[in-house]
């Protein structure tokens, strides 16, 4: 009994001594976290309701600047483009990068300069290299319609026709950003154990079927991570759709962001601003969720 | 599933995060007092002498040679007097850095300011109205371009004072107009002419455009002047665009790119400084200003170009869009008296202003001396002080550049890609732009 009275509240002064060393190491983050996250999230919800445009004025409006969100067909028009550009964007990148890391994990000879090479354009500025493919992708000059004119074949008005111009920006997109994609498939590849290959090579199985069976459900969490990313980060499109095509032709690649920059800092209508902020975040929660389903569902077969 | 829900939620909130992280100003909002009296007395500007030496600050976005052109003009302010030194700071993303800094009551003295926003700052009480101190010096206000002045003018109140003018006109090849034997146009008819005779085909393939259009969406505003007609209403509550005069411009247009077949879209894109398209002979006639001009000069060493006004309508009308460059006063600026003290030396002294001229190479506010040789002799020069007569601003009202660029010209591309006729398009823009822009009287 005495030894029980004395071992309890030293037992909880060490709970409590490992849990607040705990909160002290999180804690600094957990600050900046609160600070430059969750307060900025607050106080666009917030000004949401209002009409405030910076300098003057920050009225409570109540549901005005939703309304008018719902009206507002250059909004929708946004909307809608991303969306396209999300769903080309974001299951083409997963295929590309996972075939490419399965290929550059193999013991080929070179493997390890193409992981270089593919990596490159991550560190390429995102401006300076839509510069580029402006030039590359130009109709009469550019290097990409010269090499379709040997085959006999006309391009495109790559960025200067609505219908193709989405296409483009998936394309540089793509181009530049896959060596990151590839490199996380990479490191998620060494992590699968050697055995299950070797059982599955003994059980009759090909590289194809070993992919399949194997592979593809091993880098699930990888799949679902990269997914998570690349559909926030493709929501936010905008310098490189600003370069190519400066939202055009006829609005066909005005991204949401772009709106709301040009809303909030050159209209000074920030109120207004941030309802389109919140809309945009429903919208990314919404493919979020159900793209977390999908993943789930694609594990557990 | 809880878990799995959370973490997904936690990441939609760390993107959402970022999208508005910017997006937020936060805190409270201290509204400016516009206070515009002057801090000075008349009579100490009235007596210079023992006058302690004051330091201003001036912001701009100009770096580079154009940098260097504003220092040669403060070192001879300083030259020219004693008790304001004027202290140039180069900033980039001004716009932005000018909200904070008014935010929070920082702002520099004086503002080189690219004049077509100024009526949106100054009814924000950004900026301080300067009539008392013109009416106190009386500055010779018909001395400056009267439309730069309406450019610096908001609710009665002028904010500022124009140093430079500029515009959207017509650059021409020389040596293929020489080749052809054709004239600068100086109207629709001429510059179709112009156009037809100068392009090359080679099968599917454009060797030589006649006339760049991928700029005609955005240069609508003085299309539709040269044809009689106006972009808005007078008050600048409604759009007036879907009207005769609207409908000419656009059959023009689309003679010009699918009957006469002068242009292909997209001709251009990607090409720039030494592989530009009017640099390296492959369109004949482009668009551009004086800010065009040292690029041609860089790049094109063989190039013979020309400026020329934008060319009249079909009933003679004229037009074009004048922009540009004023100095304006913050209304936190705690030294107004000395900066419209450099503002006035700069843009109102008429020997100063033609100084400005030749080392900037540009055309000033100041038009009292556009009779000089320095421009008369310059066919470029000359040219453009003939369209600055007839050139009008941007219309000053809110919500002007969205329907510019998100109406106007978005709908005009559709149109010139053929995906939409000329009575639809202009239906459909006048039904989108009223909209905006009463969105817009709203806030």
């Amino acid at each position: 009994m005495r030894k029980n009275h004395i071992i309890r509240p030293t037992a909880r002064t060490a709970r409590i001594r490992r849990n607040l060393t705990g909160y002290l190491f999180v804690g600094p983050a957990l600050l900046f976290f609160a600070v430059f996250v969750l307060l900025p999230v607050g106080l666009a919800a917030y000004l949401g309701f209002t009409n405030y445009d910076i300098l003057t004025r920050s009225d409570w409006i109540g549901l005005d600047n939703y309304w008018r969100l719902l009206q507002d067909e250059i909004f929708h028009t946004t909307l809608a483009n991303i969306v396209s550009y999300v769903v080309l964007y974001v299951p083409l990148m997963i295929f590309l990068s996972f075939c490419a890391a399965i290929l550059l994990n193999t013991r080929l000879f070179g493997a390890r300069a193409f992981r270089t090479i593919y990596y490159l354009p991550g560190l390429t500025s995102a401006v300076a290299a839509s510069t580029v493919w402006l030039w590359l992708l130009n109709p009469e000059y550019g290097l990409v319609n010269q090499i379709l004119s040997y085959f006999g074949i006309v391009g495109p008005a790559w960025l200067s026709h609505s219908r193709t111009a989405m296409v483009s920006i998936v394309m540089v997109t793509l181009w530049s950003g896959v060596g990151g994609n590839i490199v996380m498939y990479l490191a998620g590849l060494q992590n699968i154990p050697e055995s299950l290959y070797e059982s599955a090579s003994l059980d009759g199985a090909g590289p194809i079927r070993s992919a399949w069976y194997i592979t593809f459900p091993m880098l699930a969490p990888t799949t679902f991570f990269i997914s998570m990313m690349l559909l926030i980060g493709s929501f936010q499109l905008f310098d490189q759709a600003y370069v190519l095509t400066k939202g055009g032709p006829a609005n066909s690649t005005l991204t949401p962001v772009y709106l709301i920059y040009n809303n909030g800092f050159a209209e000074l209508n920030m109120g207004y601003a941030s309802a389109q902020a919140v809309g945009l975040f429903f919208l990314i929660l919404l493919f979020t969720l159900v793209s977390r389903r999908f993943n789930r569902e694609v594990t557990v077969v | 599933m809880h878990r799995s829900m959370s973490v997904s939620i936690l990441l939609v909130l760390l993107a959402f995060s970022m999208i508005l992280a910017s997006c937020t100003g936060g805190g409270t909002t201290p509204v400016p007092t516009g206070d515009a009296t002057p801090t000075g007395s008349p009579e100490a500007t009235a007596t210079p002498s023992p006058e302690p030496l004051q330091e201003i600050t001036m912001w701009g976005e100009w770096s580079g040679d154009a940098e260097k052109q504003v220092l040669s003009m403060v070192d001879r302010f300083h030259a020219a007097q004693p008790s304001v030194k004027v202290s140039y700071i180069v900033t980039g993303d001004m716009v932005t850095k000018l909200l904070t800094a008014t935010a929070t009551g920082q702002t520099p003295d004086l503002i080189l300011w690219d004049r077509w926003q100024t009526a949106m700052y100054a009814s924000k009480n950004v900026f301080a109205p300067i009539d008392d101190l013109v009416t106190r010096d009386a500055v010779d206000m018909d001395q400056f371009f009267p439309e730069a002045i309406r450019e610096l003018t908001a609710d009665g109140k002028l904010y500022g004072l124009p140093l430079t003018v500029d515009g959207w006109n017509i650059f021409i090849n020389r040596k293929l107009f020489r080749e052809k034997g054709l004239e600068a146009p100086r109207t629709w008819d001429e510059l179709e002419q112009c156009a037809v005779a100068l392009t090359v085909w080679e099968g599917d393939k454009l060797v030589c455009a006649g006339i760049t259009m991928a700029w005609f969406p955005w240069l609508f505003n003085q299309w539709i002047q040269t044809a009689g007609g106006s972009i808005l209403t007078e008050d600048g509550t409604k759009t007036a665009y879907n009207s005769a005069a609207g409908k000419m411009v656009l059959e023009y247009w689309d003679r010009l790119l699918n009957v006469d077949k002068v242009y292909k879209i997209g001709f251009e894109s990607g090409l720039g400084q030494g592989v530009d398209a009017f640099v390296t002979g492959k369109v004949a006639m482009t668009w551009g200003g004086l800010w065009s001009v040292e690029g041609y000069k860089t790049y094109g060493e063989d190039l013979e170009f020309e400026l020329i006004p934008m060319p009249a309508g079909p009933n003679g009308d004229r037009g074009g869009f004048i922009g540009g460059f004023g100095l304006v006063i913050p209304a936190a600026s705690k030294y107004k008296e000395q900066a419209f003290r450099f503002m006035k030396w700069w843009t109102a002294d008429k020997e100063t202003s033609l100084e400005w001229a030749k080392v900037s190479k540009s055309v000033p506010g100041n038009k009292s001396v556009t009779d000089d040789p320095f421009f008369t002799d310059d066919i470029n020069f000359r040219n453009l002080v003939e369209a600055m007569q007839h050139a009008k601003i941007r219309p000053p009202y809110p919500g002007y550049s969205s329907l510019e660029s998100q109406v106007i010209g978005a709908n005009l591309q559709a149109f010139m890609e053929g995906k939409i006729g000329v009575d639809e398009v202009l239906a459909k823009m006048q039904t989108q732009g009223d909209k905006l822009l009463a969105d817009y009287k709203q806030d």
